[in-house]
């Protein structure tokens, strides 16, 4: 417990410690960065021990805050998301200090002050015992990843995706502020109760959608993922990266701590998980494929990816729910261990994008090209992570992938009727998810770093990148190749927190169940090097040649004829053309000689223009109505109050306010 | 890891390329040509092997990589499957999962490769090749799904092995969906017609051939050597679910592999002969077609 | 569901689904064709013993469903220049996914109808209901006046294949009756989408609307 205090007072203090050195970047690089490594590793050695614990490290003392104390709780649980934490944590720190000269980088000192609130503020989360303590680092948590967000201000659009951030966490915190009242008047103590109070069957409901909306929206659960892409895309690389990873798994530990206080399992609430999940992770994914900017790209992968979490925990809640063990202890490792692969390939995708974004001056895929070549290393880094999230076999997302549907087909095995359906039908989505997702990372991958640049990279860029960013994507491919070729490990590890998740479950299934995934990677990667040996001798007995490019006799602007992004991804989006809100504009081309044409498409989210701009439109409309009752006299603000005061006098003859 | 698995595994490896030249040589009897021999892919792989190689000066190592993660994601794909009608030779449970896996590994890396090359036509084909596993991928996993439900098994050896044939006598139907569905899974991911065109190179209507279009030599040879096998595999697949062999003595059920694989591919010739290949819209509507037949097929088994 | 005729009952569903996906309207005149010469074979499955009953019902059936409907349809389509469904509000792969949802509810539902327990094949009541669904599917989605009679069609199938679960206590008296009764229906349709082509030089349905004073 000392461990994880000395943890958070380091970054605490690193967050106030660049006012020293505000003057010199360097020097507040160093403090910010520092103190971020050495808080993630005291706080890494606290969770390495306590995942393995037994029993829960507790603290309390008093705080001056009504209703507050000053509880925390480390149990393999917390344990389970706070390793991640303080790995991804350090990484994207280190990450930072590169872009510490850039007007736009956010590795400056203010910058590195929020980053290390951010990290407290977050550890604060997993750890908090008691419900006002949690909300308040909850907000805490927000707010500097707002401060985060916003970092290249003096644009505009990145005001207005922070702004757009910032209702969006508030809307979801007043869901939570509400969820934890429920909680407190239920059980009559605002500590947080390890054990499920007994609910009436509409309070599980409502209970239950406050969490979707209070963690969803941090977790980026459809429909409340709306604020990701626009703050991923405004974030500089590394917050995106520490987002993408590791914020948005704070909401997944608040489903996974707060869903089982819901009482037994119903299957309403399994069974609206598993739809938001597979929903939304097929949505996500397709506009993935369609994104221009390439940090939206990844932002809706992110969105997909908790999808698919959310999947895994409707499938572990259904298992509950029917006694089928095998499928409960299934879904809950899935969902727990494809949040630790999707944290570490996609922060190692944030951070390589990013740094080629900086370098291009662009984040339009369109541009790009050719990038590859320009930059080796963080290029084949930056692969290693695109393979990762496209879950093919031989690296950590496959894993995670394979779990998910591993569960669902154990499901359709023990499942009957309507339980068995929704199993096969999770299997169709999953899979065609699976393909769509190999597609959006082909295309970012093939359309973006390989082929020839379709733009001119401005003079001076693609200088050989400093060792602070290859080192820590280093680090993070390594992670997930590691991972891949040993899952079980990482599996038997995370059997502490399984076990508070799912009480009585067998997590040495999964073990067993997984090894022969790692001895299947190993194999892979075996074969492939032998092939490739045998190629290489095969290849290499003269001296290849090298030539152009095959263009059937046609040698014109070879960057400008390559396949674009949008074309890639036509044949999809026409497939989907139904489902999905595409503006096409197209122009000519007209006649014998046609001089110019165009052809532009851009695909909508329809959460946001279907749902999200009427309510909002509709919100607002009302509010202009409301302007009315205001008048320049102070008399009618008076007869306000007096009518305010009498509706208060009047609640308090309701017999449900005053309670004997 | 059994002798029989081994000698199944060792016979697939060997006959091939034999079955793409076997699908040709019907197309051929069937519209009154005589066909190029049985034996000549085999002298096309050795003189491509012989052959040096040439690059592109687009390309990076990733296009050099490419032909050996295609390969080697089939050898390990073969593996896992029960080739001799009882148990892959690294069978385990949910390795249907890593097959498909296996198998969108060779395709990604297929497609880098081709976008690796800057040139349109290899865009071109890597965007189809990508579209149409969007539908393909969700059928084969149907597939899966009605055969898990059809025998109670969940890895490939329990889905082609002993309770296969205890399933064909209790659901004939699910299976007889599952093995069309299977079928059409199987023109679309070996790039048979009526999907693709495997007997022309340098059409715009082109998938498989025209992703591959840069590639020479030994990274020729070895795709051409990989799609054959990917081939074989879905046969073998198929081969597997229309003739459950668990309880034949081991010989027999490996020999008998040989047959069922060329009555597959003749039979690919056939429709291959028979229908007009599908204007490129119309693939994925083929491919629905072959999910619902086994969304079907699943249906039927739903209690 | 596997013996003989559950497997008639899933080609019934096979050609719903080809209905369902295909645009052309001499197509699915053959489609419904085949689905009359099925429906025929229905009766000799339904496990009621074999006799004169069984007998003049395959043959009615086989009579009017696979011989006359047909030709009505296909005189339709000769008088009145029309070859295919213009613009379907769904493409073939929504029309397959709506037929899965239906096929899906069928059988869910069916499990749960007191009749479903103790019949020969038990695969009629949801394929009967997965028809009914099918049809309302074409007739909600198509707008040529020919594609809601084929439509309608396959509604009725899906009440003849209900019917069948009673074969044997009703008199055959009705259900010739009920034979009769659709043919006239179609008859009268056949007539009336004629009727339209001329009036309105188009199968359009929607333009209907033009008709009223």
């Amino acid at each position: 417990m000392s461990l994880i205090l000395a943890a958070v007072a380091v970054w605490l203090l690193g967050a106030v410690g660049w006012a020293l050195a505000r003057r010199r970047r360097d020097l507040a690089a160093a403090i910010g960065a520092g103190a971020a490594v050495v808080g993630a590793a005291l706080g890494a050695c606290a969770a390495g021990s306590a995942l393995s614990g037994r029993e829960a490290q507790v603290l309390s003392a008093a705080w001056p805050v009504p209703f507050a104390g000053l509880g925390l709780r480390l149990d393999a649980l917390a344990a389970a998301f706070l390793l991640p934490l303080c790995l991804i944590g350090a990484l994207c720190a280190i990450l930072a200090v590169p872009t510490r000269h850039h007007a736009d980088g956010g590795g400056a000192g203010a910058g590195f002050a929020a980053f290390n609130a951010l990290l407290a503020s977050m550890a604060t989360v997993v750890l908090a015992a008691n419900l006002v303590l949690l909300l308040a680092a909850w907000e805490v948590m927000t707010f500097a990843s707002y401060a985060l967000v916003v970092t290249d201000h003096d644009s505009r659009a990145v005001r207005e995706a922070g702004y757009q951030y910032l209702i969006f966490s508030q809307l979801a915190a007043g869901a939570l502020l509400l969820l934890f009242l429920v909680l407190a008047a239920a059980t009559g103590t605002w500590e947080l109760a390890a054990v499920p109070v007994a609910h009436a069957r509409t309070a599980v409901a409502g209970l239950f959608v406050l969490m979707v909306i209070g963690f969803g929206t941090k977790a980026a659960v459809v429909p409340f993922h709306v604020w990701l892409p626009a703050a991923h895309a405004a974030a500089p690389a590394h917050v995106s990266a520490l987002m993408s990873g590791v914020m948005i798994t704070m909401g997944f530990y608040g489903l996974a701590r707060f869903l089982p206080l819901l009482g037994p399992p119903s299957p309403g609430v399994a069974f609206t998980l598993i739809g938001l999940g597979a929903a939304g992770a097929l949505g996500a994914v397709l506009l993935a494929l369609l994104q221009r900017d390439v940090k939206r790209v990844l932002a809706y992968s992110t969105v997909e990816n908790a999808g698919l979490i959310t999947l895994a925990m409707g499938a572990g809640l259904l298992g509950q729910w029917a006694g089928a063990p095998e499928l409960a202890v299934l879904g809950w490792s899935a969902a727990l261990f494809h949040i630790w692969s999707h944290s570490l390939a996609k922060s190692l995708l944030f951070g390589g994008v990013g740094a080629f974004a900086h370098e291009a001056r662009s984040r339009d895929l369109e541009g790009w090209g050719g990038l590859l070549a320009r930059w080796p290393v963080v290029g084949g880094l930056t692969v290693v992570g695109a393979l990762a999230i496209a879950a093919v076999p031989g690296l950590s997302g496959f894993v995670g992938e394979w779990l998910i549907f591993r569960a669902l087909f154990a499901g359709a095995l023990v499942l009957h009727g309507v339980a068995r359906a929704a199993m096969v039908v999770g299997i169709a989505v999953l899979a065609m998810t699976a393909a769509v997702t190999l597609a959006g990372q082909a295309r970012l991958i093939g359309i973006g770093l390989l082929g020839t640049p379709r733009r001119e990279p401005p003079a001076g860029a693609f200088r050989p990148p400093a060792r602070a960013t290859t080192a820590p994507l280093a680090a993070l491919a390594g992670s997930c190749l590691l991972i891949a070729w040993f899952p079980a490990p990482l599996v038997a590890a995370l059997a502490g927190a399984l076990a508070t998740l799912v009480p009585g479950g067998a997590p040495t299934l999964v073990v067993d169940a997984v090894r022969p995934l790692g001895s299947l990677a190993l194999v892979l990667t075996g074969v492939v090097a032998l092939v490739a040996v045998l190629r290489g001798a095969l290849a290499g007995r003269g001296v290849p040649r090298a030539t152009e490019t095959w263009g059937c006799g046609y040698a014109g602007a070879p960057g400008r004829t390559q396949y674009s992004a949008s074309s890639l991804a036509e044949p999809v989006r026409q497939a989907f053309a139904p489902l999905l809100r595409t503006r096409v504009e197209r122009l000519g081309p007209v006649g014998y000689w046609p001089a110019e044409a165009s052809w532009r498409s851009r695909t909508l989210d329809r959460t946001v223009t279907g749902v999200y701009r009427p309510a909002f439109g509709g919100v607002s409309a009302l509010l202009q109505r409301l302007r009315d009752l205001q008048e320049p006299r102070v008399t009618t603000y008076l007869r306000y109050v007096v009518l305010a005061l009498l509706v208060v006098l009047a609640l308090l003859f309701l017999p449900i306010v005053v309670r004997p | 890891m059994t002798a029989s698995a081994i000698g199944a595994l060792a016979l697939i490896l060997v006959v091939a390329p034999l079955l793409p030249a076997l699908a040709g040589r019907t197309v051929a009897f069937l519209t009154g040509r005589r066909g190029a021999p049985l034996l000549q892919p085999y002298r096309d792989l050795a003189k491509l092997l012989g052959k040096g190689a040439v690059y592109s000066r687009t390309t990076t190592g990733v296009f050099r990589l490419a032909p050996a993660v295609v390969l080697g994601a089939a050898l390990v794909a073969a593996g896992l499957l029960p080739l001799d009608g009882r148990r892959g030779l690294a069978g385990f449970g949910g390795d249907m999962i890593a097959f498909a896996g296996l198998l969108a590994l060779g395709r990604l890396l297929l497609a880098l490769a081709g976008l690796d090359t800057g040139s349109s036509f290899e865009g071109m084909g890597a965007s189809r090749e990508l579209g149409f596993a969007t539908f393909s991928e969700p059928a084969l996993f149907l597939v899966l799904g009605a055969l898990a439900l059809a025998t109670g098994e969940s890895s490939l050896g329990g889905m082609l092995g002993a309770p296969l044939a205890r399933a064909w006598a209790r659901a004939p139907a699910t299976l007889a969906m599952v093995g069309v569905s299977l079928g059409i899974v199987l023109l679309a991911e070996a790039s048979r017609g009526p999907v693709d065109d495997p007997a022309t190179h340098l059409e715009l209507t082109m998938i498989h051939e025209v992703t591959i279009l840069d590639h020479g030599g030994p990274d020729l040879g070895i795709l051409l050597y990989g799609s054959a096998l990917k081939f074989a595999l879905f046969a073998a697949l198929l081969a597997g679910t229309f003739l459950p062999r668990a309880a034949w003595p081991a010989p027999l059920a490996v020999a008998a592999l040989l047959p069922a694989l060329a009555l597959v591919a003749i039979l690919v010739g056939v429709i291959e002969s028979a229908m007009a290949r599908l204007r490129l819209v119309q693939v994925p509507h083929l491919l629905t077609g072959a999910a619902a037949l086994a969304a079907l097929g699943v249906v039927l088994r739903v209690r | 569901m596997d013996r003989f005729g559950d497997v008639v009952l899933l080609l019934v569903l096979m050609t719903n689904f080809a209905v369902l996906v295909t645009g052309r309207l001499s197509a699915c005149i053959r489609i419904m064709t085949a689905q009359g010469v099925l429906l025929a074979m229905l009766p000799l499955a339904s496990g009621a013993r074999f006799g004169v009953h069984i007998a003049v019902l395959t043959a009615g059936t086989l009579a009017i469903k696979a011989g006359v409907l047909p030709r009505i349809l296909r005189w339709a389509i000769r008088e009145a220049p029309v070859r295919r469904e213009l613009a379907p509000s769904i493409g073939p792969i929504g029309g397959v996914l709506l037929g899965l949802a239906a096929v899906g509810l069928a059988f869910g539902v069916a499990t749960r109808l007191p009749h479903a327990a103790g019949l020969a094949v038990e695969g009629l009541v949801p394929v009967s209901l997965a028809s009914l669904m099918m049809g309302f599917v074409v007739l909600t989605t198509r707008q040529k006046a020919l594609s809601l009679v084929i439509g309608y069609l396959m509604l009725e199938n899906g009440i003849y294949v209900f019917g069948l679960t009673l074969a044997g206590d009703i008199p055959l008296l009705v259900e010739l009756g009920v034979l009769l009764d659709v043919f006239v229906g179609v008859f009268i349709m056949g007539l009336v989408v004629f009727q339209i082509q001329r009036e309105l030089e188009s199968q359009d349905s929607r333009r209907l609307t033009e008709l009223r004073d």
